[in-house]
């Protein structure tokens, strides 16, 4: 059996080697651990470093790289597959149907007795609602930031990459192109109402992409967490 | 098998037409033509000379099935031991052909997944899912078809 120093030894060899993930070196490193044991055990006079060196030539630098690669592959498949069933998972009969009642309640709050500064109210706090959910978000995806000792490929941020930028893209569909383009062939109010439905769906489906987006990190930190309590920090 | 004087002519008849590609014209050099004994020889050479591993190569998948169906759980260290052992040492999976493999059943809800202290480190297991049990039934029907069609070609009387 290798000792901690020795242990330690193969993390810092894929280090070394380019491989910064701890869920990838964990798998490297019992893999080579073990094959190093097999052969100090059949030459008992052969030193670690000998055993380590004839390892590697097994292993190869490419190889350790196509594991990585392949990983980072399969598990960006994996990851739009989970986004995808979440994603569907907001498009079932009661969040539709909820989700278009709201719209009609909106559209026809003139129909009630409720009034226009009162809706404008209950938007502003819809809003602030928002606001809250993704400031807690981001505080909370700093704290997990924070924990990781280790760098983990399964939690990367590069499978996660939601963020600001598609809210932007989004806005500037909404209020520019139809705007500019449509103007002439519809009418200035017939525009405006256009450009206000199409932002509202716009907006929905950026909510939508957003609350997958944390249920995804929260899923996949979870599991994380669970896997390689090793890679956080107490 | 050919005579040693075939092949030394054909092999010269080769390099003739190679040099001739090479300092020639396209149009003006002659068509060469390689008698079929050697071709088979070619073939037969090429396959030899080629890493036995190679072979193994598109098995892969229904042999990590297999061992894992008759194992239960396994690390990746053991499923290259177990097969070097049972194949007497001629199947040797090397880790950069392994580990892609055995991550892409993962992916695909084939193999889970447990991983556990031992020692001073940490092991992933492999084990088949419900799904995973299915497909490697499939697989080694597949392999069985493909193993039947190989005795066809190079066995046809005894198949």
């Amino acid at each position: 059996m290798l000792t901690d120093e020795q242990v330690q030894e193969l993390y810092a060899y894929c280090n070394r080697k380019g491989i910064h993930y701890y869920d990838v070196q964990v798998e490297i490193v019992d893999h080579m651990a073990n094959a190093i044991e097999a052969k100090m055990q059949a030459d008992p006079s052969m030193e670690f470093k000998k055993a380590l060196e004839e390892v590697h030539v097994s292993f190869g630098s490419f190889g350790l790289k196509e594991i990585v690669r392949s990983k980072s592959i399969y598990m960006r498949k994996s990851y739009k597959q989970m986004r995808r069933k979440l994603l569907w998972s907001y498009f079932t009969f009661p969040k539709v149907a909820l989700t278009i009642l709201l719209i009609l309640l909106v559209t026809t709050y003139q129909q009630f007795s409720v009034s226009a500064n009162m809706l404008m109210y209950g938007l502003s706090a819809m809003g602030l609602v928002f606001l809250y959910m993704f400031i807690s978000q981001e505080l909370l995806n700093k704290k997990i930031r924070k924990q990781h000792r280790q760098k983990l490929l399964m939690t990367d941020p590069q499978y996660f990459d939601f963020g600001f930028f598609y809210l932007i893209f989004f806005i500037q569909i909404g209020s520019r192109s139809l705007n500019e383009g449509l103007f002439g062939v519809l009418g200035k109010e017939n525009t405006t109402l256009l450009e206000y439905y199409l932002f509202s769906g716009l907006f929905i489906l950026y909510s939508i992409f957003w609350l997958v987006r944390k249920e995804m990190i929260n899923t996949v930190h979870r599991k994380a967490m669970e896997q390689y309590p090793a890679a956080f920090a107490k | 098998m050919p005579k040693n004087k075939d092949i030394i002519a054909s092999i010269s008849q080769l390099l003739k037409y190679i040099s001739h590609r090479f300092t020639d014209p396209p149009e003006k050099t002659k068509k060469v033509v390689i008698p079929k004994k050697i071709r088979y020889l070619c073939t037969f050479l090429y396959f030899y000379g080629m890493n036995k591993s190679a072979l193994y190569k598109g098995c892969l998948e229904p042999i990590i099935l297999q061992l894992l169906k008759d194992n239960g759980r396994m690390y990746g260290y053991q499923i290259t031991q177990k097969a070097r052992e049972l194949t007497k040492g001629h199947l040797d999976i090397t880790e950069g052909a392994l580990y892609p493999l055995l991550h892409r059943l993962e992916e695909e809800g084939i193999l889970e997944t447990e991983i556990e202290s031992v020692g001073n480190r940490m092991r992933k297991y492999y084990a088949l899912t419900k799904a995973g049990k299915k497909q490697s039934i499939q697989s080694l029907n597949e392999l069985q078809s493909f193993l039947n069609n190989l005795s066809l070609i190079f066995q046809p009387k005894t198949a």
